[in-house]
């Protein structure tokens, strides 16, 4: 693989950032023009102070040039976040049902957006933000204790602190896998070939195997 | 599978085990670092893990039950070490013991199907790597108490790196850095 490792099996936040802007959102035109057709999204004729569903990346690109007003989410309020907390930290075992890109969104809304907000809100905003993510990334490493080489279940997280844990969680679940893999299983142990060679491998010479680890007798399986 | 260019994969298939040799060796004294002399009967070696696993699968002749060598047991999986990681596994330098444990473990429970063996290295693969996921997302106390980081064979030193740049990504991105 030509990409450095740590661009390997994972996306940058910038990259997840990106991709969020490709979401749908509400804005209100300022100017009337006219819509476009292209292949991944269909913009609308644009008529002023009517509410319509645009790419985000097109809102972003209107409000650039101060030709529409942008509607903050529903979720994205200081009440309605410390709601979303509150049940957070109600819930020491599940996350609460947060959009799956709420980091990106927000961040997005912070910078492009910010004179959507009242005065004063964005510092609160954020630091609810901070909070709720403080909170569900104590859960993550609670809920990543219970991985193994099968699965991890980590309902309700969000697409950005998937990838944040997205390599580690691969690395571990992959030598789990390697050395699980390691054993015979144990229905092909039953019909063990005759005809394979079976050396008997011996322990080192000054073996006391009264207790713990055994120490002798390995017995030696070799079925490939 | 570990990839074929995996250097790593590499390095650790040359660590070497204690085995004993079962047949006399005329002019293989280079092994033991005596070039041009014979390896006699039951002399005990260390040999490159490579090469050890296909001499003590090896018969010497067809149908007979001597292989070129036993294979002894290595530090590694000594009962010292494996009591150690079923009491504490954080506590461990397994750099000490072998800088690539883990792949070691898998060429030797391979070798033997040691399932007891295997359960015990999950045990301990799961308890470290929280406790590495722990530092590595928590700055101030890798230099409070760095003596775990220290222990880290190879491989948790890449899984290391990979759970500590998944959160310095992120915190980068939302400080605004690009």
């Amino acid at each position: 693989m030509a990409l450095p490792r740590h661009l390997q099996n994972t996306f940058t936040p910038q990259e997840l950032e990106f991709l969020t802007e490709s979401e749908l959102v509400r804005i209100s035109p300022r100017y009337k023009f006219n819509g476009l057709d292209l292949i991944t999204a269909k913009i609308p004729d644009m008529m002023p102070n009517r509410t319509m569903e645009v790419p985000l990346w097109y809102a972003i690109l209107l409000k650039k040039q101060n030709r529409c007003r942008m509607f903050t989410p529903d979720w994205l309020t200081e009440d309605n976040l410390k709601a979303y907390l509150k049940k957070e930290k109600g819930n020491a075992n599940a996350f609460t049902n947060l959009p799956f890109n709420w980091l990106e969104l927000s961040k997005i809304y912070f910078t492009y957006a910010s004179d959507e907000f009242r005065i004063d809100e964005i510092p609160k905003l954020k630091q609810l933000i901070a909070e709720l993510k403080e909170v569900r990334a104590i859960k993550v490493q609670t809920g990543l204790k219970s991985i193994d080489e099968h699965y991890l279940q980590l309902d309700n997280l969000s697409r950005m602190e998937i990838n944040e844990i997205r390599r580690f969680v691969t690395d571990v679940m992959g030598k789990y896998i390697q050395l699980k893999n390691t054993l015979v299983p144990e229905d092909e142990y039953e019909e063990d070939d005759e005809d394979v060679p079976m050396p008997t491998v011996g322990a080192a010479g000054e073996d006391d195997d009264e207790d713990g680890y055994e120490n002798e007798g390995y017995e030696y399986n070799y079925n490939q | 599978m570990p990839s074929y260019y995996d250097l790593d994969d590499i390095i650790s298939e040359s660590q070497r085990i204690p085995c004993k040799i079962e047949v006399t060796l005329p002019n293989l004294g280079i092994l033991e670092g005596n070039p041009g002399q014979t390896i006699t009967k039951d002399t005990k070696l260390e040999l490159p893990i490579w090469i050890a696993t296909v001499l003590a699968l090896t018969e010497v002749e067809r149908d007979s039950n001597i292989n070129f060598i036993t294979l002894l047991q290595p530090d590694a999986v000594s009962k010292k070490v494996i009591n150690t990681i079923k009491t504490s596994p954080t506590s461990l330098d397994l750099h000490s013991v072998a800088p690539h444990y883990y792949s070691f473990i898998e060429k030797w429970a391979e070798l033997f199907n040691d399932k007891d063996l295997v359960d015990t290295i999950l045990v301990m693969l799961k308890e470290r790597a929280m406790e590495l996921n722990r530092f590595a997302h928590n700055l101030s106390g890798v230099q409070k108490e760095s003596n775990f980081l220290y222990s880290l064979d190879e491989f948790e030193k890449l899984v290391y790196r990979s759970a500590h740049s998944g959160a310095k990504n992120y915190r980068g991105w939302v400080n605004g850095e690009e």
